[in-house]
């Protein structure tokens, strides 16, 4: 049964969970897409724990809301969609705790000391390059960072993120190109290493 | 699962190095207790689930609060702008109306008017005095106005005038003299002579309309007995 279910696409298979309620069909979609939304995620929000917590509550929903895709869409815009959603209320509510904490500044103040020390002669180190590179991601905004790691690490289509982001394909380009842009000053240093 | 869209516009080739960059970095992979810690969140959901719905089989629907509100701000809404308190007063909880308010509240304009200038008093006009002076009954005979007290004029010659028949008994009147007799029995009168009625509780001036008629009746009579006997 689960041989025959994994060779059908992911359509296929959402659809025979809101038919049948097949449990199996549900957790081989879970299996397709825990670790792209697992990446996804953390590259938007900086964090293991909190991008695990994020992509389970992307499956909880969709086990919840099975019925509200519809079947004209694909199941991985759809599935972004809630993600990304999820990742940006953890940043809205991350924001609204910062405001009112009085550390916040403090951990502000660390990031920028890691940046500094990005010198050429310790970026050979290739966990230190990935690292300054996810902190300069972390430092582009939001709408800009979304599009950026959808397009250049997750290799989606533009007319993808414009379904998943609700935008129109020429906002979607402008936002990645001043994504890219704010992101290659934040990176400066490792380009002309 | 993600599609691999190499196809880059112009603006892409700019960013290259970046976007090769970008690409360079590792993959993050979900942990290993990743779906575990779902199935059991999964089976708290359901578990929480099956709680709700034996709870909302024994209380009405969640559907059901709105239009359970909006029923109950109409019901608030109605009887705030339609009071049904009762305005009228309870009689048993009332005090009694005063005898003296009662009778005065008499529709008698023609007997106020008549009251207003008692020196304009016409033939047919009847007389009535009030006093709130506490009255003293006297008991007299219906029959009470002696005939010869007012034929006394008939030997004269001149016009009888009631104005001065009235004017000269006035003070002296001849129901004081029947007051000695309360063998006769009959109606009430009080000191100006005026009848009162016993309700079984108060005394009452009757100065409506039928008394009156019936003094005036009886002046009317009295005119033509004078006039008879001049």
């Amino acid at each position: 049964m689960t041989n025959k279910l994994s060779a059908l696409t992911d359509e296929e298979l959402i659809s025979e969970f809101q038919t049948t309620n097949n449990v199996e069909a549900y957790e081989l979609l879970v299996k397709r897409y825990k670790d792209p939304l697992m990446n996804f995620v953390f590259r938007f929000v900086g964090d293991k724990d909190v991008s695990s917590d994020i992509v389970q509550d992307t499956m909880i929903r969709f086990y919840l809301n099975k019925d509200s895709y519809k079947s004209f869409a694909k199941f991985s815009t759809w599935i972004y969609t809630i993600a990304s959603n999820l990742a940006k209320n953890e940043l809205k509510r991350r924001k609204r705790k910062n405001l009112f904490s009085l550390s916040s500044g403090e951990d502000e103040q660390q990031i920028d000391i890691k940046d500094r020390a990005a010198t050429p002669d310790v970026m050979a180190d290739s966990g230190i390059k990935n690292q300054i590179i996810q902190n300069a991601l972390t430092k582009v905004k939001p709408v800009y960072r979304e599009v950026v790691i959808l397009r250049d690490i997750q290799d989606l289509s533009y007319e993808e993120i414009a379904e998943i982001t609700g935008l129109s394909i020429g906002t979607v380009k402008s936002r990645i190109n001043r994504g890219r842009t704010q992101l290659q000053k934040l990176l400066k240093n490792i380009y002309y290493e | 699962m993600p599609m691999n869209n190499n196809y880059y516009n112009e603006e892409d080739k700019n960013f290259n190095v970046l976007i090769n960059t970008l690409k360079s970095l590792p993959q993050v992979s979900a942990p290993s207790d990743f779906e575990m810690n779902l199935q059991r969140k999964l089976n708290n959901l359901r578990h929480a689930e099956k709680h709700k719905d034996k709870e909302s089989f024994f209380f009405f629907r969640k559907s059901f609060v709105p239009a359970a509100a909006l029923a109950l701000s109409v019901a608030v809404v109605f009887f705030m702008l339609f009071d049904f308190r009762t305005t009228e007063e309870n009689p048993f909880m009332a005090n009694p109306e005063l005898k003296a308010e009662y009778s005065s509240n008499v529709n008698t304009t023609s007997i106020k008017n008549l009251l207003i200038d008692p020196i304009n008093i016409t033939s047919n006009d009847v007389v009535i005095k009030k006093k709130t002076s506490s009255p003293q009954p006297v008991v007299r005979p219906k029959k009470d106005v002696p005939q010869e007290t007012f034929t006394g004029l008939a030997g004269t010659e001149s016009q009888p005038n009631i104005r001065e028949f009235l004017n000269s008994n006035r003070g002296q009147n001849v129901d004081r003299s029947m007051r000695a007799k309360p063998q006769s029995g009959g109606a009430l009168y009080n000191d100006n002579s005026q009848i009162v009625s016993f309700d079984g509780f108060n005394l009452v001036n009757e100065d409506n309309d039928q008394t009156l008629y019936q003094l005036k009746a009886r002046m009317d009579s009295l005119k033509k007995m004078m006039r008879r006997s001049r």
